[in-house]
C-alpha cells in the first residue's frame, strides 16, 4: 500500500517539476513573444509610410462674379430699362432680378499669394471635377482664367495648390493674365488645407522600395521596420487603378495586415479616395 | 533491488512522456507561429474618411441636403444610395452598415436590426448644412445630420 502511494506522489512530483521547467523555459525563451508582430508595429509602418508619401494640398473655393450687383464700368450693352441700375437693388423698370453686369474684364486674375509656396502647381476645377483652362507660371502668385476660353464660365471654381501634380489645362502663358487684378471679378471663399497622399510620391517610393529593400536597410528603418522585417503595400482606387508594391511572402512567416481608406492626390490634380493595404512580416 | 528497478522505469517513462509533450507542443507552436496572418481590424477608424467621401460627393450631398424628411419613401431611397455608396468602398462581407439621415437637431437613432452584431457598434455623424447649388436655405430644415453605423457580423 505504502509503495503504491509513494509511486503516485513521485509521478505527481515529476509532473510538477516538468511543468515548472517548461514554464521557466517559456518565461525566458518564449518563442511566441520573441517573434510576434504586435499591432502597433504595423500601425507604426502605416504612420511612417503616410508621412513619407504625403503632400500639402490647399483647396480654395472661389466665386467668379458672372453676375454682379456692381455696375459695369464700361463696355457691353445694357438691356432696355436697366440703365443706371442701383447696386444691389432691383430696378423696377428692368426685367432682370439684378442689374446685369457687363463684363469689362475678359481676363480674370486671382491673387493666391498668401497660399502659394515655391514649386507649387495650380489647377482650377469646377464643382464636378472638370479642369478649367488656366494660366499660371510657377513662382507666380496670380492664376488667371480667360472668359474667351469658355462660352459659359462656371460661377464657382475650386483652385487646387500643391506640389506633385501636373495640371493638363494650365499653361505658363501669363500674357493671358490681366495687367492688374480687379477684385470685383471674384469673391474668395473658404480655404481648406490638409495633407493627402501623393500618387507621384507613392510611385517613387515603390520604385526605390523595389530597388533597395533587399539591400538597403535605411529605407526599412525610415518607415520603422527592423532589419529582419519586411513589408509590402497596395493602393486600390475605386475605378480599378492600382499601385502595387506587393511581394511574395514565404509561407513560414507570420504576417500582419492593416487596411486604411486614404485620400490621394493624383497626377492630374484629382483627389481620389483609395484603400491602402499594408502587410508586414 | 526490484523496487529500485521499478522506480527507474517510472522516471524513464516520465522523461519519455515529457520529451513527447515537448515535441508536440513545439510543433504546434511553430506551426501556429509561422502560419498566422493577423489583420488589424480598424474599420471603425475608417468612418471619418468614409463620411468625407459621402459629403464630398456633390450628387449625394445635394440629395441629402434637399431631401424632405417627412417623405419617408424619399428618405429611404437616399439612405439606400448612401448605403450602396459605402458598400462599394468598404468591400467587406463580414461588416454590415447602415446610414441614417435626420434633422440636424435630432439624434439619428439607429433603425436597423443589429441582432447579428458581434457586440461592437461603431458610429460617426456629421451635419451637412448646405451645398453650393442649393437654391434656398432654411436654417430649420435645410441642414441635415447624417450618421453611419457599422458593425461586425458575428
Amino acid at each position: 500500500m505504502n509503495k503504491k502511494g509513494m509511486s503516485h506522489i513521485e509521478v505527481i512530483m515529476a509532473f510538477i517539476i516538468f511543468l515548472g521547467a517548461i514554464a521557466t523555459m517559456f518565461y525566458f525563451f518564449n518563442p511566441l513573444k520573441g517573434n510576434s508582430l504586435d499591432e502597433i508595429y504595423v500601425e507604426n509602418v502605416l504612420y511612417n509610410l503616410e508621412k513619407n508619401v504625403s503632400v500639402d494640398l490647399i483647396e480654395m473655393g472661389v466665386k467668379l462674379n458672372n453676375t454682379s450687383t456692381v455696375p459695369a464700368s464700361g463696355g457691353g450693352s445694357t438691356p432696355p430699362g436697366c440703365q443706371n441700375p442701383t447696386p444691389g437693388e432691383k430696378n423696377p423698370n428692368c426685367n432682370e432680378t439684378l442689374p446685369r453686369f457687363t463684363y469689362s474684364n475678359t481676363k480674370i486674375g486671382i491673387n493666391i499669394s498668401k497660399n502659394i509656396a515655391e514649386n507649387m502647381n495650380v489647377s482650377i476645377k469646377d464643382l464636378y471635377g472638370f479642369e478649367i483652362i488656366s494660366h499660371f507660371a510657377i513662382g507666380s502668385d496670380i492664376v488667371c482664367v480667360n472668359r474667351d476660353d469658355y462660352y459659359f464660365l462656371p460661377d464657382f471654381v475650386i483652385i487646387k495648390i500643391a506640389e506633385d501634380f501636373n495640371s493638363t489645362l494650365a499653361d505658363n502663358n501669363i500674357t493671358n493674365c490681366p495687367s492688374s487684378i480687379d477684385y470685383r471679378d471674384y469673391t474668395m471663399g473658404g480655404i481648406y488645407s490638409r495633407k493627402v497622399l501623393s500618387e507621384k510620391r507613392i510611385l517613387a517610393f515603390n520604385s526605390s522600395y523595389y530597388n533597395s529593400i533587399l539591400y538597403n536597410n535605411e529605407l526599412k528603418e525610415s518607415i520603422g521596420l527592423g532589419k529582419n522585417r519586411n513589408f509590402d503595400f497596395e493602393v486600390d482606387f475605386l475605378n480599378g487603378d492600382k499601385i502595387s508594391g506587393k511581394r511574395n511572402i514565404a509561407k513560414s512567416f507570420e504576417v500582419r495586415a492593416i487596411n486604411k481608406r486614404v485620400e490621394i492626390l493624383r497626377y492630374n490634380g484629382d483627389v481620389q479616395f483609395a484603400n491602402l493595404n499594408i502587410r508586414v512580416w | 533491488m526490484d523496487n529500485v528497478k521499478i522506480k527507474r522505469k517510472g522516471w524513464l517513462r516520465i522523461v519519455e512522456a515529457a520529451i513527447g509533450v515537448i515535441l508536440i507542443l513545439g510543433s504546434i507552436l511553430i506551426y501556429y507561429q509561422r502560419n498566422s496572418i493577423g489583420a488589424s481590424d480598424n474599420f471603425g477608424e475608417n468612418l471619418p474618411i468614409l463620411m468625407d467621401e459621402i459629403v464630398k460627393n456633390n450628387t449625394l450631398r445635394g440629395e441629402i441636403v434637399n431631401v424632405n424628411l417627412v417623405n419617408t419613401g424619399e428618405v429611404n431611397i437616399i439612405k439606400m444610395k448612401a448605403n450602396n455608396f459605402l458598400s462599394l468602398r468598404i468591400g467587406r462581407y463580414d461588416l454590415n452598415h447602415t446610414v441614417e439621415i435626420c434633422n440636424a437637431a435630432a439624434d439619428c437613432k439607429l433603425m436597423a436590426d443589429i441582432s447579428n452584431s458581434d457586440g461592437n457598434l461603431y458610429g460617426y455623424e456629421r451635419i451637412i448644412s448646405t451645398n453650393i447649388n442649393s437654391s434656398g436655405f432654411n436654417p430649420e430644415t435645410t441642414p441635415k445630420k447624417i450618421k453611419i453605423y457599422i458593425w461586425k457580423i458575428k
